[in-house]
């Protein structure tokens, strides 16, 4: 039964990791960026979900989806597409310093201390099943993500836009001899991982009930790692990268000896180091990418 | 800013002393080519004269440094790739350019992105396409990375007629096919210039090119050197070696 218990946190964190890598992938896909701003995007859903505390909770949700989106937006407008067709260092090196200013606009407004915040907190009971124990928000979180996830197979087998989008990551420039317009592909791109940013920093404020100026970072990153064992540029590959981190984060946490457990991350980066050095590509490398025609 | 108006009432395009440059290498030195609607034109010359430029900078790929580019009178320069497009103007890129993980289905139906003429028309066109690359038609559902080189050549051009052009440029359609399987393409070139679309086709196989053009431009380091009916060029027992060496 502790097993089956594992298995269920395991599923649940790969799902939270899977979003963020997808999040991260996306906007790889259209624009070859690795967006470290994203955990910005994170932070202002959930500094938004702080900020309606006392409304209802679907104006709460809502509004951290709409500040997540909106800022997303912006953030490709303002700092990005001056800049889109700068080297991959300029455009990494631009979304670390969006993310350092990001952070520290947060800092000063909300102060550096993390703010306590509750939403949703019946979600932290458990179902009990024999001895198996389910928080309400594993079994929310995996199922809303197979919604998601679903979602956004539909979007990018089944709209238009989102075909485009495909093409687009596979062959930025020939998408665009076949008219496809750039500014709305990457304008699409960031939207959707907005969209995710909220999912996650949603997450973030019923799991811990804080909200603080650095609680994006630490996923990105790992959301990064996810995304480079899936295969940059793989949207599958991204989601694939996110589940195997958070549940094999979760089996070293279970199955290390109890002295080695502080050092989990150490052994789950070093895993995931070697993968890559036997696999540089990542599981789904896309064969046919190309940046030029 | 003035640009090229065309030559002639039919000219479909007019280019006028084109010039552009990759960095410090000038590339195009003042090219002017015209093309009529149901004319196939051909760019021959030895590799690194140009060719792949011009149609790029037809294209919206690359910077024009002077010189105008004009579709029916109206000048292009200064429009995005994706507005060219919406202009009349379909390239099918050297290499082919086809989104393999894709399938047949999706690639054909992204050439009518920029096309805001209905979904009866598109199926309309869709249905033409397809009779006229039947294997196509047999492959519709499949991954269009699993296609052989021909058959992606035969999507690549179908995806750009699925835009509906006014223009349709080809770079090297010929390169890396089958002897028969070039003969298909260039078939289809042909049927094509029936319809009344017009054609600039880029290649280094000359004789090919020349026997399905009606007239033709040599280029050679940047500048038209030669231009006449493909026939007359045909003809001209110097032009291989002149202009190409052994190897044309």
């Amino acid at each position: 039964m502790n097993s089956l218990q594992t298995l269920v946190d395991a599923v649940n964190l790969g799902a939270v990791y899977a979003l963020a890598a997808i999040g991260v992938g996306v906007i790889f896909g259209v624009m070859r960026l690795i967006n470290f701003a994203h955990g910005e995007l994170i932070s202002a859903a959930a500094f938004t979900a702080y900020l309606l505390e006392g409304q209802p909770v679907w104006m709460r949700v809502a509004g951290a989806l709409t500040a997540s989106f909106v800022m997303a937006l912006l953030m490709e407008r303002i700092a990005f597409r001056s800049i889109r067709k700068a080297s991959a260092a300029t455009l990494l090196i631009t979304s670390f310093a969006l993310s350092y200013l990001l952070q520290h606009l947060i800092v000063l407004v909300f102060g550096a201390r993390p703010l306590g915040v509750s939403l949703l907190p019946q979600l932290s009971e458990s179902v009990r099943a024999g001895e198996l124990r389910i928080p309400w928000l594993e079994l929310a979180t995996i199922s809303s993500t197979a919604l998601i996830l679903g979602a956004l197979l539909l979007f990018f087998h089944r709209s238009r836009l989102g075909v485009a989008m495909r093409a687009a990551a596979e062959d930025f420039t020939m998408a665009r001899l076949v008219g496809v317009r750039s500014d709305r592909i990457i304008a699409a791109g960031f939207g959707i991982s907005g969209l995710l940013a909220a999912c996650i920093g949603l997450y973030l404020v019923i799991q811990s009930g804080t909200v603080s100026y650095r609680m994006g970072v630490d996923i990105v990153l790992v959301a990064f790692v996810a995304t480079v064992v899936g295969g940059m540029g793989s949207l599958g590959g991204a989601a694939l990268g996110g589940f195997l981190v958070g549940v094999t984060s979760i089996a070293l946490q279970a199955f290390l000896p109890e002295s080695w457990r502080p050092y989990r991350d150490a052994f789950l980066f070093g895993l995931f180091l070697a993968f890559l050095i036997l696999r540089p590509g990542g599981l789904m490398q896309p064969r046919h990418r190309r940046e030029w025609v | 800013m003035m640009h090229a108006a065309p030559q002639q009432a039919s000219t479909r395009l007019g280019i006028v002393n084109l010039r552009a440059a990759y960095g410090s290498i000038t590339a195009l030195q003042g090219v002017s080519v015209s093309l009529a609607g149901g004319e196939v034109v051909a760019v021959i010359g030895p590799n690194g004269a140009g060719k792949s430029t011009l149609l790029r900078c037809i294209a919206g790929l690359e910077p024009v440094q002077g010189g105008g580019i004009a579709v029916d009178g109206v000048s292009i320069v200064g429009r995005s790739p994706e507005q060219r497009v919406a202009d009349g103007l379909s390239l099918v890129p050297e290499g082919r350019h086809i989104f393999c993980t894709l399938t047949v289905a999706e690639n054909l139906q992204l050439g009518t992105t920029t096309r805001r003429d209905g979904r009866a028309a598109c199926d309309e066109d869709l249905a033409r396409v397809l009779e006229f690359f039947p294997i196509l038609s047999e492959r519709y559902r499949q991954r269009a990375g699993q296609l052989s080189g021909g058959e992606q050549q035969m999507l690549a051009i179908g995806r750009a007629l699925m835009a509906k052009p006014k223009l349709l440029l080809l770079d090297e359609p010929s390169l890396g096919l089958a002897p028969l399987v070039v003969r298909v393409v260039y078939d289809a070139i042909a049927m094509l210039r029936a319809a009344g679309l017009g054609i600039l086709v880029v290649e280094q196989s000359v004789r090919q090119a020349l026997r399905c053009a009606d007239r033709a431009y040599v280029l050679r380091t940047g500048r038209v050197v030669r231009e006449g009916r493909a026939a007359e060029l045909l003809a001209a027992s110097d032009l291989e070696g002149s202009y190409f060496g052994a190897s044309a």
